[in-house]
């Protein structure tokens, strides 16, 4: 007896002892050193958060020296072009922008990261860029992949957690439950929130998952601390006021520069956009654009209960609506009652809004697009011009 | 005798080391490789109900 102790339990115990002894180090070999990302504190844009925390707590916060303007949106932020609000307001203003998103970070995407971050949304100055393709092509909404890289289970952990915004917290339940099929192997926080949804069915759901739902949130918690992952950023962030400075900027001379820049990049259309794009993508070749309408519409569902997010914590918000080519999409009329109750959803909640909307070719202002949707130096100018004045950049 | 009893202790020691950290490295949390369909034991615990 006292032989199997020595041979077979010691070393058992010696192992788990050494286990439990030099887990950091354990921790350090097998899995932190892929985590070698290199981390700029001063990033102006970030196509998602890298999974990474501290991008994370990064959100919605400003610096010590000025305020930080948020600017959220999809594909027309990618690109790095000159007249991007991170690159030309950063550059000349104590007031910083900053970019996140890329192509498919849509509605309920930019949703579920504000309600993660409510803590933080009081007058908080964001800029939210629409884009018809969301409520037409992409009417179904924000996709399984892209709401995953976008909302990590930090971030969802955050939403479970918090019991002050119920109504929001509901509808995030329903919207990842209509996504669940499509995730592989969810994790605890996404089966929380489809379980939780499945309760709030009726009254024998309620009584059925209970008990497995308060499982989860044991086992919940005891992940977060294994991994270490708890919100501590739970503080309201005093926001600065934006100081008006005096910049000279002559935005007619920039306004015809990049216009003039933008037609001469245009010479084997008469659609006004890149070259290459014309000659590699679209040729001539017109399109038609879907029409999702009303019921169907998830998007516009999603942006709808977005905006009531911002109302309601009383967001400095203000939004963008990006054009697309009249030249190109052929029914694109057909779309602008939708582009107008998009329009006057804002505005009836106080919001301001940029509209772009245009359907009509000889009212077309030419060089406002690179590409079939996506804003030139020159487009983006102009939106430069209107966040200044909106933000009172300038004194 | 003597040194197979030592043997024996040091390869067990080893044996269980191996498996120990295998374990470890498939099932622990931090653990997020989009290849392991285990993920993480709190996961792997839950997955059993």
């Amino acid at each position: 007896m006292k032989k199997i102790i020595l041979i077979y339990f010691v070393p058992l115990f010696i192992v788990f002892s050494c286990l439990f002894l030099f887990s950091s180090k354990i921790n350090s070999i097998f899995f932190y050193s892929k985590v070698n990302l290199t981390i700029d504190s001063s990033f102006k844009y970030l196509e998602n958060f890298r999974n990474t925390p501290f991008y994370e707590d990064q959100f919605l916060t400003n610096n010590d020296s000025s305020e930080t303007i948020f600017i959220l949106g999809s594909s027309e932020l990618t690109g790095n072009l000159e007249a991007h609000p991170f690159n030309f307001i950063s550059r000349y203003f104590k007031t910083k922008i900053k970019g996140i998103g890329h192509a498919g970070n849509q509605c309920f995407s930019i949703y579920s990261q504000l309600l993660a971050n409510e803590n933080l949304l009081k007058n908080a100055p964001i800029i939210i860029v629409l884009s018809p393709g969301w409520f037409s092509e992409s009417a179904n909404g924000t996709s399984s992949s892209i709401f995953l890289e976008f909302n990590s289970s930090r971030f969802l952990n955050k939403i479970f957690q918090n019991d002050s915004i119920p109504q929001f917290k509901k509808y995030e339940a329903k919207r990842i439950s209509s996504l669940y099929n499509e995730f592989s192997n969810p994790d605890l926080s996404i089966r929380m929130f489809f379980l939780e949804n499945q309760s709030s069915k009726n009254i024998l759901s309620k009584f059925f998952y209970f008990p497995i739902i308060e499982i989860s949130k044991v086992l919940n918690t005891f992940n977060l601390e294994l991994t270490d992952t708890k919100n501590k950023k739970t503080y309201i962030i005093e926001r600065k006021s934006i100081v008006a400075e005096s910049v000279k900027i002559n935005w007619d001379s920039i306004f015809n520069i990049s216009k003039q820049e933008q037609l001469n990049n245009c010479t084997n259309n008469k659609w006004y956009i890149d070259n290459e794009y014309y000659s590699k993508y679209t040729n001539g070749k017109t399109k038609m654009i879907d029409i999702v309408k009303g019921k169907n519409n998830q998007e516009l569902k999603d942006f709808k209960m977005l905006l009531s997010l911002l109302k309601t914590k009383e967001v400095n918000a203000s939004f963008i609506i990006l054009p697309l080519n009249p030249y190109c999409y052929i029914n694109s009329d057909e779309l602008t009652p939708l582009i107008n109750s998009l329009q006057n959803d804002i505005l009836k909640n106080d919001f301001s809004c940029m509209n772009f909307w245009n359907t009509d070719t000889a009212k077309y202002d030419k060089g406002i697009l690179k590409d079939i949707m996506h804003l030139s130096n020159y487009g983006w100018y102009k939106v430069d011009e209107f966040i200044i004045k909106k933000y009172k950049l300038l004194k | 005798m003597k040194t197979t009893f030592i043997s024996r202790f040091f390869l067990n020691c080893l044996w269980y080391l191996i498996i120990v950290l295998a374990l470890y490295f498939l099932y622990s949390p931090l653990n997020d490789n989009p290849k392991n369909k285990v993920n993480s034991s709190v996961q792997f615990v839950y997955q059993q109900f």
